[in-house]
């Protein structure tokens, strides 16, 4: 280094350290130079200082060159790490929420960013259709928009807006769940195709969102079987304080009752209205139309009518109408309940009882001879009226009436055959003097040896009432068997 | 989120808000710059950036607020942002910015700490 006039080494030297290219200083060492050449000093000593403020030009620049290059490789650097910080964010989020929209506008929120789209949509496949869950940018398409699922998806349907687009399939083993795009990849100056390895990104993102959406799917169905399971808990619980868990002692009479649900809770519906020591016996068997829990609130809203209205009304058409009225209007479309309602007068043995839409009951004579009870009628809560008729029967010493429901004679073998009338009938008729308590669980085994030792397919249920000979003691079951 | 930048400017004295709302990319941040410039241009010294309507950033926006900051620090002037997402705060401070603005929550916050310290 070469001091001249005015200008000594120790300057040079820390003008060369400041050096970063910066216009200001390549500014003022062009204006040392000019100064130097303005004062008209051409002897050698200043040829020579005028050289080596160039040398310190040129490298100034590219000091400042590499500087700015260090620069871009520290920004680019810290992109990366941005990009994993943006991945790493992707899988807390994945991990702590189900909700299928917000991770859909992660994944596309990232897709864009790290690529540098200018724009970006995502779609899923839904119930036979494909739908936006996410826009992003000018995409010209808008989020909620459906396409049929039969039509075919071109990327330029997908992401209207884009003149480069980049899209991946949101994939599990079900199949194609989705469509990641992005379109356009900016540069400082405009616009440009993307990269392979922004395919590999969106794929990786892609990857991510499919495992969320299928545990989503998860978390539904698990969700939903728990509601499910409570719901049925709870409906069983409704039921098990409506039926009778115990049968009524009424002097003169045996009393036999058996109940199998064909799932968790049952449409089958069954009571006893006694007062000890009172002359009168009410019963009441019912089926509800469905199964499970739909059924099983039925079953609450006739059992709490029943006891409201009976009482008022007594045993008569009358009480017919305002319960199907009532279940009409307080039941949902196409429900509906078969129903006999009968009432004993103990001293005589008189059976009063009407039958809306259920199946007739039966009545055995001590001397062998059988008959179907009178039945017909509407089911209740189908049509805003109808009209039931009042039916009544005498029962003498030894008489056994028979009541059930569908599902005891629908009950299928394993072969397909149903039981049938005729086999209950029969098991009725050969067991005409057994106790009930000997008799009813005879029936109940046969009828579940029928079906194969299985569920029925149906709820079933099955009273039975005799009046006893004449100076026999009260048997009845103490407990309702199932 | 529709394909333009919002922007919304609010001016107190020496210094200025500008509110963005959308996606900050290329254009999206050369419309943030332009109005940046437009108020150093005017007086305005300090500037608070509340993106509290933005939700993504990318690279290239990211650039272009890096630029944004150096202008206003050759000019002795201070930036804070407000309103940025934790994604958006987590990427400003592995980028580097956070080494020469201020980032807080709210607006109010923001005014306030610009006249705490004029």
């Amino acid at each position: 280094m070469i001091a001249a006039p005015g200008l000594d080494a120790e300057e040079c030297l820390k003008l060369l350290k400041q050096s970063g290219g910066s216009r200001q200083l390549v500014t003022r060492i062009e204006t040392r130079i000019a100064d130097l050449e303005s004062g008209n000093i051409h002897d050698e000593r200043v040829r020579e200082l005028r050289e080596a403020w160039k040398i310190t030009r040129a490298l100034s620049l590219e000091v400042g060159r590499l500087e700015a290059a260090i620069q871009r490789r520290d920004f680019q650097a810290r992109l990366r790490d941005v990009e994993l910080e943006a991945v790493y964010q992707l899988g807390r989020v994945l991990a702590a929420t189900f909700e299928v929209e917000r991770l859909m506008e992660t994944v596309l929120d990232l897709a864009v960013t790290i690529s540098n789209a200018r724009c970006g949509a995502l779609w899923l496949h839904e119930s036979g259709t494909w739908r936006t869950v996410g826009v992003v940018g000018n995409a010209e398409v808008e989020l909620g928009t459906c396409l049929p699922e039969s039509q075919p998806l071109p990327e330029s349907q997908l992401l209207p807006g884009a003149t480069h687009r980049l899209a991946v399939p949101i994939a599990s083993e079900r199949g194609v769940l989705g469509y990641l795009l992005v379109g356009d990849q900016e540069r400082r100056r405009g616009i440009g195709p993307f990269r392979p390895e922004d395919r590999r990104t969106l794929e990786l993102l892609a990857n991510q969102a499919a495992v969320a959406l299928e545990n989503a799917g998860l978390h539904r169905q698990a969700v939903a079987q728990e509601l499910l399971e409570r719901e049925m808990q709870l409906a069983f619980e409704m039921q098990r304080r409506i039926l009778p868990e115990s049968l009524p002692e009424v002097a003169g009479f045996e009393l036999w009752a058996w109940n199998r649900p064909a799932r968790h809770v049952s449409g089958d519906y069954f009571q006893f209205f006694h007062d000890p020591g009172s002359d009168c016996l009410r019963l009441a068997l019912g089926d509800v139309s469905g199964k499970g829990v739909p059924a099983a609130l039925l079953v609450s809203l006739l059992h709490s009518a029943l006891v409201l209205l009976w009482d008022q009304s007594g045993l008569g058409e009358e009480l017919f109408v305002r319960l199907n009225r009532h279940l009409f209007l307080s039941s949902a479309e196409s429900k509906f309940v078969t129903l006999v309602l009968a009432e004993l007068d103990r001293p005589s043995g008189s059976l009063v009882f009407l039958n809306a839409g259920h199946p007739p009951g039966l009545l055995v004579r001590r001397d062998g001879s059988m008959e179907e009870l009178p039945s017909g009628g509407l089911p209740l809560g189908l049509f805003p009226s109808g009209s039931w008729q009042v039916s009544s029967r005498s029962l003498d010493p030894g008489d056994l009436i028979c009541l059930y429901t569908d599902g005891v004679i629908e009950a299928e073998a394993p072969f397909g055959e149903e039981f049938g009338v005729g086999r209950l009938a029969a098991l009725l008729l050969q067991g005409r003097q057994t106790p009930l308590q000997e008799l009813g669980p005879r029936i109940a085994s046969e009828l579940e040896a029928y079906s194969g030792g299985g569920a029925l397919s149906d709820d079933g249920t099955l009273l039975l009432l005799r009046r006893q000979p004449e100076g026999s003691a009260t048997l009845s079951e103490s407990s309702v068997p199932s | 989120m529709s394909g333009s930048l919002r922007l919304t400017v609010e001016r107190r004295g020496h210094c200025a808000r500008i509110a963005t709302e959308g996606y900050i990319n290329n254009e999206g941040g050369e419309e943030v710059a332009r109005a940046a410039y437009r108020l150093l241009g005017d007086g305005v010294r300090h500037l608070v950036l509340d993106l509290s309507g933005t939700r993504i950033i990318n690279s290239i926006g990211i650039s272009i607020l890096i630029e944004v900051l150096e202008r206003l620090l050759a000019a002795n002037g201070r930036l804070v942002f407000c309103g940025l997402t934790p994604t958006i705060e987590k990427t400003f401070q592995i980028m580097g910015l956070t080494q020469h603005a201020v980032i807080v929550p709210t607006a109010e916050t923001a005014w306030s700490t610009l006249e705490a310290n004029p």
